[in-house]
């Protein structure tokens, strides 16, 4: 590209994201043809931006290779394979018998805390609260401590499921089903927040549905286990202060931090009234083909908006 | 030859050749400590590239002879040594899968690069390359950024801009990468819908 035309791009596209999105095709078509349609793909492209480079803190990591023998007990738990290794540590799916039952276990092993008898303590402080845990929609906590060579892990109850946005494009679910879906979710986390825990870390990858349907969240409650930051973490902050509302203004870190979820969680709704926007948009279109009315849309705005409401 | 922090000092001075001498030096002592860190630890544990730059600093160079700036341009090096070093695992791995039947000159050290989530590092490279010709500024920051692991306000440090100016320009670089990478079918392509 040339650099002056990019210069003038990246200008555009600067000035047409601060605008309000209902602003921004005027915006675009005032701009002349070719610089619009570059914009407008910048700012499509940004909306499916990878999650990867939206953080603070980012870039690849660096680990012992293939190479290397794979860990084979972890606390009383056989190790069967590796599931996965994040920024987090690695995964791995590991087997106990427990009196004549096999147990399995997604168990976590934690790398790069920097004091790890830190987080053994709070996951002490925390264990009988997440263990008592006990709804079909979250994955239970069924043990944890410190492995022989000094990582604290979490062993997890074991979901064969795959995370709820790669079920809901594999299934291709319609908004009816995702929406049923995402209800079965907040049923799972209201059900913590009653219990006064907070997730902290809701996100797709966290959410598996399993094979037949059954969505779970995995890791209550970790993320203040691993945390960093002191016990009454985001407890002073201005902006969600301000954002209270009178059923969650009593007083009391737990509130706010069940708070905090709740916000996270009416963005998650945001984003799937997003999806569900964008659907049926396209779904009017194909509509006058098939059923030549758009009585179709209307009914399924008025169940979108109560999934909305509460 | 001439040490790290004499090295950092000549550039700071505007000598671009201490740059060229620097970044070698810079990537092998980057690897010889991941090398070091990964021996000590046990199967599996991970290493992310900020931290390992970051530890690199404190080891490498004179703190009681390097001012703030020093340290800017330390990271400038160390983003451009860390992605070569990450480019060369990239490809060599490549080579290992194609059945080319090279060997691990370093099999102890094995340092793998595991890319979450399943960012190729050979991707952005050829990405960050094709956005240097229209846009260097650009692909300096995301190298700073992706390789280096700097967080905004660092980056906005080395680069001498403001935060907010950083913060503008790293949207615009994070759509171009999208944009880019998801041409591929990689891991930017949008999800489907129904």
């Amino acid at each position: 590209m040339d650099p002056a035309r990019w210069a003038i791009v990246k200008a555009e596209f600067a000035r047409v994201r601060a605008l309000p999105a209902d602003a921004r095709p005027a915006a675009l078509a005032d701009m002349g043809a070719d610089i619009g349609a570059e914009v407008a793909s910048l700012l499509a492209a940004l909306d499916r931006a990878m999650p990867a480079l939206d953080g603070e803190r980012i870039g690849p990591v660096a680990s012992i290779g293939d190479a290397a023998p794979p860990r084979q007990r972890i606390g009383p738990w056989r190790v069967l394979d590796t599931l996965g290794r994040g920024g987090m540590g690695v995964v791995y799916r590991c087997e106990r018998q427990a009196d004549d039952v096999v147990l399995r276990a997604a168990v976590k092993v934690v790398a790069g805390v920097a004091d790890s008898s830190d987080v053994a303590r709070r996951f002490r402080a925390e264990r009988r609260i997440l263990a008592s845990l006990d709804h079909p929609g979250i994955a239970r906590l069924l043990d944890g401590g410190t492995t022989d060579d000094g990582l604290p892990y979490f062993a997890l109850e074991y979901v064969d499921g795959v995370p709820v946005t790669d079920y809901a494009a594999t299934h291709t679910l319609d908004v009816r089903a995702r929406l049923a879906l995402f209800r079965r979710i907040g049923d799972a986390v209201a059900f913590a927040h009653r219990r006064l825990v907070v997730h902290r870390d809701i996100k797709p990858g966290n959410i598996l549905v399993a094979a037949d349907g059954t969505p779970k969240l995995l890791d209550f409650g970790i993320a203040k286990v691993l945390s960093t930051e002191g016990e009454e973490a985001g407890a002073g902050d201005g902006d969600r202060a301000r954002l209270d509302d009178a059923g969650l203004r009593e007083p009391g870190a737990a509130a706010r931090r069940a708070h905090d979820d709740r916000l996270r969680c009416v963005l998650a709704r945001a984003r799937a009234l997003r999806a569900v926007d964008r659907y049926l948009r396209l779904a009017s279109r194909l509509e006058p083909h098939r059923r030549g009315t758009g009585e179709a849309r209307g009914r399924h705005s008025a169940s979108v908006d109560r999934g909305a409401g509460t | 030859m001439a040490d790290i922090t004499d090295l950092l000092q000549r550039w700071q001075d505007g000598n671009a050749d201490a740059f060229d001498e620097l970044v070698p030096r810079v990537y092998d002592e980057l690897r010889a400590l991941a090398a070091r860190l990964l021996r000590n630890e046990r199967p599996g544990h991970l290493l992310d590239t900020g931290a390992l730059v970051h530890e690199a600093y404190l080891r490498l160079v004179d703190q009681t002879r390097m001012s703030w700036s020093g340290r800017a341009h330390f990271f400038g090096a160390a983003a451009t040594a860390m992605r070569r070093i990450l480019v060369d695992q990239a490809r060599r791995r490549l080579a290992d899968k194609r059945g080319a039947g090279a060997i691990h000159e370093d099999i102890d050290v094995a340092v793998t690069l595991s890319v979450e989530p399943n960012l190729d590092v050979l991707a952005v490279h050829e990405a960050l390359s094709a956005l240097a010709d229209f846009d260097h500024e650009l692909s300096r920051l995301v190298e700073l950024r992706y390789f280096a692991g700097l967080t905004l306000d660092e980056t906005a440090n080395v680069m001498q801009v403001s935060p907010q100016t950083i913060s503008r320009d790293w949207t615009v670089a994070r759509a171009w990468l999208s944009r880019r990478l998801g041409e591929d079918g990689g891991p930017g392509a949008p999800a489907g819908l129904p």
